[in-house]
Order: C-alpha cells, then structure tokens, then sequence
C-alpha cells in the first residue's frame, strides 16, 4: 500500500492560490490522507455496480464505505439499528425527516428576509413608540423584549440567517 | 485549465481498472480519525492493507442502508432543534411586524380624531 500526504507541489500551490475556490480545495487536501491499494478486480465491480445503482460518484462513495465499514458498531447494536429501520416508526421516519428538512428551510428562508429588514423595523417600532409618547397615548406603548436589542443582538441575527453562521 | 483539472482528478478517491480480472487500484482520501481508525483495524486483525479494505468495503455496502439510518436520525434530531430555533426566532421578527402595524393603526386614528 502507498500512503502519501496529499500535499501539492510549491509550484502548484502558489498557481491555484489566487482563486478561492482552489484554494480551498488545497485546504481540504491537506487534512486528508491518501491511500492506495490494490483490491481484485470482484471487489472493485462490486464497488462500482454498488455506488453506480445509488448515483453516488466514487470520489464520494468510496470514503464513505470506508467510513461506514469502520464503524464500531457491535453485531448486536446493528441488529437493533435494523429492527428500528424495518419498524412502522423507522419506515415512517424517512418521510418526517424529509418534511421537517423543508419547513426548516422555509423558516430559514422567511427569517432571512425579516433580517435583512430588521434595523428598519427596529427603527421605525422605536420611532412609532415615541410618537405616541408625544401624543400623550403613554399607556398604550408596549413593553417588548426587542425594546433594549443594540447592533450585537442585530449582528447574531445576520450572522445565524444571513451569513449562515452557527454558533 | 487542463493542468487544474488533471491537479483535481488527483484529488479524487477512485477505483482504476486494468486488465479484465487483474486487480484494480482503489486511491481513497480520508481524513485523519478514518486513517488511524483503519490503522488499527489492520494491526488488531493482522490482516494485509490490500485485504483489509476489502472486508472494510464489504462490512460497508452490507450495511449501508443501516448507516444511512443511523445518519437521518441524528440529522432528524438536529433539524428538529433547529426548528424549535427558527420556529420562535420567526414568532418574535413577526410580533415586531404585526406590533408595527398596530402602532401605526393606533396613530392613525388619533391623527383622524386630532
């Protein structure tokens, strides 16, 4: 077996680093390890055929099947993994998980939207409430938790929806 | 363009064949946990690097549908939270909206009556 850290001759990294989209690629390849082995020629067809049927491409599905086929789950624990997967909650969980992935997106979506507008909505609430203040209509401005929000509060909400950060 | 594409193509894990029935050559890039992880494996069951990724890729697509499993649950778990996340972060941006509108109402019939 071959085993070789992908580092990327000098003179190829100084070429690709002016473009991010390289550069990164040079950032990832230099967490990784290569190997390189020889398997026979079943076992590669089978791998093929394998990834082929699930449309998944080798550069993915080969490390994956590695990473699956290392996994340190017991005999036991597969088993139940597999009575859960084949149970009427297990078969019903696929549809659930798909459901709940869209409506997180749709939240994701919506909130990115009131984000970006909310300084103006800031503004104009503190601004309306102080209107009413000088119209001497006290008693009908209400105490809300958005009342004493600075820039750091705005700036976590930009940072969760509109440049995608998590904490 | 061809010297990036060729430089990429390096980069990818990869099956290449030779002759019908020869063995064929699997490159696999893998990060670090997996790397030391199949280092052990090969030491524990003193098994050839060549025959350890094939019971690795064996045991792999046998229960590839298990760790798929195993996989969507553990996202299930964490989209869920971050629905409860999102789902109360969008109640509160619409209360300001709503309070808004309110407001406005509020002053404008003051306005008619003024």
């Amino acid at each position: 077996m071959k085993i070789k850290r992908n580092f990327l001759r000098l003179k190829e990294l100084q070429k690709r680093r002016n473009d991010p989209i390289s550069a990164l690629e040079v950032i990832e390849s230099f967490e990784k390890v290569r190997i390189r082995v020889k398997v026979p020629y079943e076992t590669a067809k089978k791998v093929t055929l394998f990834l082929g049927e699930k449309g998944i491409p080798k550069s993915q599905g080969i490390p994956m099947l590695i990473q699956y086929g290392l996994s340190d789950e017991s005999k036991e624990e597969l088993e139940r993994l597999k009575d859960e997967m084949e149970s009427e909650n297990g078969r019903n969980l696929w549809g659930e998980y798909a459901v709940m992935k869209f409506r997180v997106y749709e939240y994701f979506m919506e909130n990115k939207v009131m984000v970006i507008n909310l300084p103006r909505m800031l503004d104009e609430n503190r601004m309306l409430k102080r209107r009413l203040e000088m119209e001497g209509l006290t008693e009908l401005i209400p105490k809300d938790e958005w009342d004493n929000w600075d820039k750091s509060v705005i700036d976590a909400y930009y940072r969760k929806y509109v440049f995608g950060e998590r904490r | 363009m061809l010297d990036k594409l060729r430089c990429m193509e390096e980069m990818f894990s990869r099956l290449v064949f030779g002759e019908k029935g020869e063995p064929a050559v699997l490159e696999a890039f893998l990060d670090k946990s997996t790397y030391e992880r199949f280092r052990d494996y090969v030491m524990k069951n003193r098994l050839s690097e060549s025959d350890a990724v094939v019971k690795i890729l064996e045991r792999g697509m046998a229960n590839y549908w298990l760790f798929e499993f195993k996989q969507m649950k553990e996202s299930y778990m964490h989209l869920k939270r971050l629905f409860e996340e999102f789902k109360k972060d969008n109640e509160l941006l619409k209360a300001i909206q709503t309070e808004n509108e309110r407001l406005k109402n509020i002053l404008e019939k003051a306005d008619l009556k003024g």
